[in-house]
């Protein structure tokens, strides 16, 4: 479990250096496209096996929402947006948690949640592609495979989990539940670093550019979230202050000109599928 | 001899360019090429997935790029380094069992029976003390897929 830490501090680490770069979001864009040239099949398959085990211990959570039509409905919108996030290697999956809290999860690989109540807060299609894609970047920015270093094999020194698997010792059967364990924390406790998710938030924003809705979505959902009376039971727990996101993605649509755009909201077929619940 | 020198200049010149260019793939089903840095440009053409770039400079997230004849921007989070790979799937009935059959055909004659029995998923689960697992929600969730072709189509019809 040593190891784990010490690999996840590197990798924290790294994150947080990228800030001292003066243009952070580009630095880690190299990151990302160096991190992306190295990987393999076998590493894509350890990340997939890996997120489908941390998306079960999620509907261990909590219980599917039994909704074909919405499910199909969130399924479309979100393939739409994971087409373009630049991972062709993986096939997203999609589901509605029955639960009221106003929440969303990915696991790597592509598994991608969002809640029944974050689908209630949201007010146009727009606005839950908005959620989609900030955990589809999650997964296109391999941040919980970063953090965990989930790997098929390695030639750094580092420990990766097939190898830990190959040794097939108790021991290492033992670091696969630990190293899922932590992603569950992740997920459900400490958050991603806040790195991670600015960075996620950033990513989907552009995200929605590229597939043609209103780039100003997330900016709008966030807000909205932050100012309700329950923040404080679920999204505040493991996503940074509202402020800071704020701010980031302030920054983001001024610099790119963003409100310029005229991205579609679909407030319409939105209203069919989700409101009519 | 001044034409030849010239000439060699213009070679050199050119080489170091073709040196310094770096070549890229679109990893995005489609990305649009933009007259200048920026998302409110006017598009200069649509490339797809797999097409090969080359990468003249790179600024903020853009990258000023050549695909044939035509030249633009392109947003960087739709390039790789690399041509994308094929799809790749784990779902081949077994619950979860890849990742540990993967690590097992690497290893060698001498691996244990312990590696060679692994660890069923339920069997992880319950070694956790982070709570249930769902696998049967999991391939209900798989089950429920739509294609790239019906997504994009049916965000293309906005309403």
């Amino acid at each position: 479990m040593g190891a784990l830490f010490s690999i996840t501090l590197v990798a924290v680490t790294a994150g947080c250096a990228s800030t001292s770069q003066g243009d952070g979001q580009a630095f880690r864009q190299r990151i990302h496209t160096m991190a992306l040239s190295t990987t393999t099949a076998d590493d894509v398959r350890a990340e997939i096996n890996f997120g489908r085990d941390v998306a079960a211990r999620v509907l261990g959570r909590f219980p599917l929402l039994h909704d074909e039509a919405l499910t199909r409905y969130v399924s479309l919108v979100g393939t739409a947006l994971a087409v373009q996030s630049g991972r062709p290697e993986l096939s997203y999956h999609f589901a509605v948690l029955d639960t009221d809290t106003i929440n969303a999860y990915s696991a790597p690989g592509g598994y991608i949640f969002i809640t029944r109540g974050a689908l209630e807060l949201a007010q146009d299609e727009s606005e839950m592609a908005a959620v989609l894609a900030h955990e589809i970047a999650h997964v296109s920015e391999r941040h919980i495979v970063n953090a965990l270093h989930i790997r098929a094999r390695d030639t750094s020194g580092a420990t990766g989990l097939s190898k830990l698997l190959g040794a097939g010792t108790d021991t290492a059967r033992v670091a696969f539940t630990q190293a899922l364990d932590q992603a569950v924390k992740i997920l459900f406790e400490s958050g991603y670093s806040q790195q991670d998710e600015l960075q996620a938030d950033r990513v989907a924003t552009l995200l929605l550019v590229d597939s043609g809705l209103d780039p100003l979505a997330l900016r709008r959902y966030l807000a909205r979230a932050h100012s309700r009376d329950n923040e404080a039971q679920a999204i505040n727990t493991t996503h940074p202050p509202s402020a800071e996101r704020l701010a980031s993605l302030d920054r983001l649509i001024r610099e790119e000109h963003l409100a310029d755009l005229d991205g579609a909201r679909n407030t319409t077929r939105f209203g069919h599928y989700v409101k009519a619940q | 001899m001044q034409g030849r020198l010239i000439l060699g200049l213009v070679i050199a010149l050119f080489s170091a360019n073709a040196a310094l260019a770096e070549t890229g793939y679109i990893r995005a089903r489609e990305a649009r090429v933009m007259k200048a840095p920026s998302a409110a440009a006017d598009q200069v053409v649509a490339l797809h997935k797999g097409d090969k770039i080359e990468i003249i400079k790179h600024q903020g997230r853009w990258l000023k790029v050549t695909a044939g004849q035509q030249e633009g921007w392109v947003s960087s989070l739709l390039v790789g380094s690399r041509p994308p790979m094929h799809k790749i799937t784990v779902l081949d009935g077994k619950d979860g069992n890849s990742l540990e059959d993967s690590a097992r055909r690497r290893a060698s004659a001498s691996t244990s029976a312990a590696a060679a029995r692994g660890l069923r998923s339920d069997e992880r689960a319950r070694q956790s003390d982070e709570g249930v697992a769902d696998f049967g929600a999991v391939r209900e969730m798989e089950s429920t897929g739509v294609s790239e072709d019906e997504a994009v189509k049916f965000m293309g019809q906005a309403n």
